[in-house]
């Protein structure tokens, strides 16, 4: 899917462009509301973003991704709050520990497919959320305070903001080098068809693996900075199924060819329920979404991305 | 080409979409007036239509969600006495205006909202919201902004933190839920009490409070705690845990649970014919469910509760009034009474303080006692009053209040009549 | 002793109300290849109408199974007609797109539901819920001995239906082949109409039978699909033994675990088991 007539290159450097744009948007005056809500669009994007690389390109749909925000946003939150340990310093633990996790369970849990592997991962997910929640000494589940980033709200929501920034601009970039990749044609061998890829010469058991601790650690990553954003961690909150099938949703909303799929899928789908929350309250907004949802199913099955074009012919043409 | 046009496309969208969260978030903006009674507005902002010299008190509680069921009802409080107060002439001759939000019971919600509530809206004071986690995540967001926060509390630890201003009026907190009930037993002849005590718990903040409370308060008593077990939410069979409650040969059963879970304890009880002297339950025989649907079967079940609809004090009959008038019942729903107890205490405060300025309402409730529905509290420096909780027991399917003895309304019964 | 046999009954009697909840599910997605994530939120529906059939006109929800069995299978037949059929003609695989189209409709009926009744916690109380009795040295509830023979009825006309009548059978060759089926002269489309609607059906008695335990609300259709997805890809895909069995042996894991180890870690012992069954035999303990 390569542009006609730009070298990788230029793309990279609007790429660039775009990331600096986006950390320096906080800068034009930007109310302390917007920036929470740009706050979550962007984890909801970064994690979309690196469930893809297993999801989309490889075709191993997780349902049970909130394992991996679950590790990361404990990681720092305990940290932050035993030792006062910044998580700008030790989301990359979490990021860490998601991919050790992933490499514990990721063998077993790749060797089935299609559905009995979106139901394996959210067995998984509760399994790593019991663990988690019961780790002995912790006190995970008498909650976890988590103090604010600085003592000015305006810092604090700044400081969310730019680290939240940084870690969508790096899924980004990491996904669409895997796109680009020779490793990423194998993925997407392994998903049109695993068993000739693997005639073909394809690793399929390493790559698939590779790819599973590459989303992993990614969303780890993004979920050890979204957890100093919650003021008090309960313990049901970041091992939440509904945030696992959220972020296929969004990924199937936009699309799963590209990094850019999953982040469209994130923005729209994510603004979309806040302005419906605020303006027709949540009981219409859950009504209007899942009409949504099965609308977009049936009508653009291959997400937003793939039926933007037909949809924009269409709409040209009267 | 496609790609750039779907990627202008979103921006377009969520420019768009920033604009419309922009307008649909704005509320009205407080006007100030001057004294000889004209009023201006703040310059580029738009005009109200209310009267002037308004105080705007902004919260979010969980209008849907989880903990819908209870959020209505400290809404509710809220509103009916905003309401009373307002046709009385306001506080300080100002009108009262609530604005309410949905945190949809998500405390990373209610946190966000109480901010926007604060820079956007510019309220003039904020009210705690609801349950103990959301209010946990808005005491550190009203502490950045110095604004007084007057609620149930996050949990204990939340009043560790060193707030200057949260003020829990009452707070709920669990580690004083029992105190009601150690009170009763001791008051028992030594041979009448229970000796050991079989306790489960449901593995969240809520419960590892109350029981912090409990293991304490056993120590205190001398009753031996035979059985000490945690359980996840949610629970397939109480059984396993009540058989080896039973097979403990504990003469007091403590379930620190919720309802659904609780639910399944008390069958459980019945069903393996286990007969204790008294069974504690944890999380509020206080909360409607509890009579609506379980009634009767619940009879005997002690707990405690920092409010009650039988509470023998005088501003107590406006609670009853206003329930009588909004439900159809003179016994107030107990959630709808911390709202309004809350809401009292602020406007008190405000009242002493002589104005909305919020270090001056914190010295005001640091330095006085704030008497609202509840009776009459005085702060420490964590902003806790001095711990208590009122006994109640479940008798005809309906939790009354038999302790202390100086406000209750009806005899504990101890130890349950098994077998009659 | 007695609180091993106490387990093992508990155990059984939990399983069982895992084992109705999943049956439907494992039938409809055998025979038309729909992973149906509103089947659940279909049993809670079926719960509340038990509920309201008791409260409003005095009727026990056992009874009012009568009208909520056909009501049901009208909606499930319904429901593939005018969503699985569209659905299937647009998209290859049908997996994924099946659970996130359905998991649209559970949120919609969720909040329809939450509309209708509010999202307060409701429990049944009939003659029987309060009441227990011994079998040997063990104890059960009222409650839970009319959902288990509500369970075990559902489980043996499945079971029937699929063995004895011609619909039945063409499910199974639906499932066990379901590009070679039709040439064989069966009737897709009716077939699986028929195994959507049984999907329904059953839901809604899994809904009443479930709500003589526990206490229920808009929101418990969640954990429930949890454990139903459990119990199918336990028991295998399509199967109804299997899937009973799969139940059983759950609801015993759990319960004989809670045994030995702390509470808390029971569900975990029921997880790890599971992974370790979808290595060994990834299409399920009985599925061929």
């Amino acid at each position: 899917m390569r542009p006609r007539g730009r070298s990788e290159r230029t793309i990279w450097l609007m790429l660039a462009a775009a990331g600096v744009g986006l950390l320096a948007v906080p800068f034009t005056g930007m109310s302390i509301y917007l920036m929470s809500v740009a706050f979550v669009v962007m984890f909801h994007a970064a994690a979309a973003v690196s469930w893809n690389i297993l999801g989309g390109y490889a075709g191993y749909e997780s349902f049970g991704h909130s394992a991996f925000i679950g590790v990361g946003a404990y990681t720092t939150a305990l940290l932050l709050s035993h030792q006062g340990l910044s998580p700008l310093l030790t989301a990359p633990v979490g990021a860490l520990l998601a991919a050790a996790v992933a490499v514990a369970v990721g063998y077993p849990c790749l060797r089935l497919r299609g559905p009995y592997f979106a139901l394996v991962t959210l067995v998984v997910s509760l399994a790593v959320s019991v663990v988690v929640v019961n780790l002995p000494g912790l006190n995970v589940a008498s909650g976890v305070f988590v103090s604010r980033p600085a003592a000015s709200p305006v810092m604090s929501r700044f400081i969310l903001y730019e680290a939240m920034a940084v870690i969508l601009i790096v899924a980004v970039a990491v996904a669409r080098a895997v796109e680009r990749s020779r490793f990423g044609v194998a993925l997407a061998a392994i998903r049109e068809d695993e068993e000739v890829a693997a005639t073909q010469g394809v690793p399929t058991t390493r790559f698939k693996l590779v790819a599973f601790v590459v989303s992993a650690a990614l969303t780890g990553l993004a979920g050890g900075i979204f957890s100093w954003s919650r003021g008090f961690l309960d313990p049901g909150d970041m091992f939440s199924v509904n945030l696992s099938v959220l972020i296929v949703l969004f990924a199937l909303f936009g699309g799963r060819r590209s990094w850019v799929g999953p982040l469209l899928g994130a923005l729209v789908v994510t603004l979309a329920r806040e302005f419906l929350f605020i303006v027709i309250g949540e009981d219409a907004a859950q009504i209007l979404f899942g009409v949504l949802l099965v609308v977009v199913i049936l009508f653009m099955p291959n997400g937003l991305i793939a039926a933007a074009p037909r949809l924009l012919r269409n709409g040209a043409r009267r | 080409m496609r790609r750039r046009i779907t990627l202008v496309a979103a921006l377009a969208l969520v420019v768009a979409a920033c604009g419309l969260a922009e307008e649909a978030t704005t509320t009205t903006t407080t006007t100030t007036t001057t004294a000889a009674g004209d009023t201006t507005t703040t310059a580029g902002e738009t005009t109200t239509t209310a009267p002037p010299e308004q105080l705007v008190i902004g919260a979010t509680l969980p209008l849907t969600g989880a903990f819908a069921d209870t959020g209505v009802f400290v809404r509710d409080g809220y509103e009916a006495i905003v309401e009373v107060v307002n046709s009385e002439g306001g506080v300080l001759g100002r009108q009262i205006e609530l604005v309410i939000e949905d945190d949809a019971s998500d405390p990373g919600q209610a946190a966000t909202l109480l901010e926007k509530l604060i820079t956007v809206d510019k309220v003039d004071l904020v009210l705690g919201g609801y349950p103990g986690s959301s209010a946990a995540a808005q005491m550190a967001v009203a502490e950045q902004h110095g604004m007084v926060y007057v609620s149930m509390g996050g949990h204990m630890a939340s009043f560790g933190q060193g707030f200057n201003y949260s003020f829990g009026a009452p707070p709920l907190m669990g580690q004083w839920w029992y105190k009601g009930f150690f009170e009763f037993l001791s008051s028992l002849p030594a041979d009448e009490r229970p000796t050991k005590a079989a306790m489960i718990t449901v593995n969240n903040p809520v419960g590892a409070s109350v029981r912090e409370g409990t293991v304490e308060d056993l120590a205190a008593a001398g009753i031996e705690l035979v059985m000490d077990e945690l359980y996840d939410l949610p629970l397939a069979s109480a059984e396993p845990l009540v058989s080896q409650a039973q097979a403990s040969g504990a003469d007091l059963f403590i379930a620190n649970s919720f309802f659904p879970d609780g639910v399944l304890t008390i069958r459980a009880v019945y069903t393996l014919g286990y007969q204790p002297k008294a069974i504690l339950e944890g999380i509020g025989t206080l909360i409607p469910s509890w009579k609506e649907e379980l009634g009767a079967e619940g009879d005997y079940i002690f707990s405690g509760t920092a409010m009650h609809p039988d509470l023998p004090f005088a501003e107590v009959d406006l609670l009853r009034q206003l329930s009588e008038e909004r439900y159809g019942t003179s016994a107030p729903p107990i959630y709808f009474m911390y709202g309004a107890t809350w809401v009292g205490t602020l406007l008190q405060a405000v009242e002493g303080a002589g104005g909305a300025d919020q270090d001056a309402i914190v010295a005001w409730l640091r330095s006085n006692e704030a008497c609202s529905f509840g009776g009459c509290l005085t702060f420490d420096d964590k902003g806790l009053p001095e711990a208590y909780s009122y006994l109640t027991q479940v008798q005809g399917g309906v939790p009354a209040l038999v302790g202390p003895a100086d406000v209750a309304q009806a005899e504990p019964i101890y130890p349950i009549p098994w077998g009659e | 002793m007695t609180q091993l046999v106490q387990a093992v009954t508990t155990g059984l009697l939990v399983g069982l109300s895992y084992a109705v909840l999943g049956v439907g599910f494992s039938l409809t997605w055998g025979a038309t290849g729909v992973i149906n994530a509103s089947h659940t939120m279909v049993a809670v529906i079926g719960a509340y109408l038990g509920y309201f059939a008791l409260a409003w006109f005095g009727v026990d929800p056992i009874i009012a199974l009568v009208v909520i069995l056909p009501l049901f299978f009208v909606f499930g037949w319904g429901f593939f007609e005018g969503l699985v059929r569209p659905l299937k003609k647009r998209t290859r695989v049908v997996g994924l797109s099946s659970v996130v189209l359905t998991l649209g409709v559970a949120l919609v009926l969720e909040s329809l539901t939450k509309l209708a009744a509010t999202a307060n916690p409701r429990l049944l109380q009939t003659a029987y819920t309060s009441r227990s009795f011994p079998i040997g040295p063990a104890r059960v509830g009222g409650g839970p001995a009319m959902a288990a023979v509500i369970s075990l009825v559902v489980i043996a006309a499945l079971v029937g239906f699929r063995q004895r009548t011609y619909l039945g059978r063409a499910m199974r060759a639906l499932e066990q082949e379901p590009e070679g089926a039709a040439l064989t002269g069966i009737d897709v489309r009716l077939t699986s109409g028929v195994a959507t609607g049984i999907g329904f059906a059953t839901a809604g008695a899994a809904g009443v039978a479930l709500s003589m335990i526990y206490v229920f609300s808009p929101t418990s259709y969640l954990p429930w699909l949890v454990f139903t997805f459990l119990v199918v890809i336990l028991g295998g895909v399509g199967t109804v033994l299997g899937v009973s069995l799969a139940g059983l042996f759950a609801g015993l894991a759990v319960s004989l675990a809670s045994l030995v180890i702390p509470f808390v870690w029971a569900n975990l012992v029921l997880f790890v088991l599971l992974i370790l069954v979808l290595l060994v035999r990834p299409t399920g303990l009985l599925r061929r």
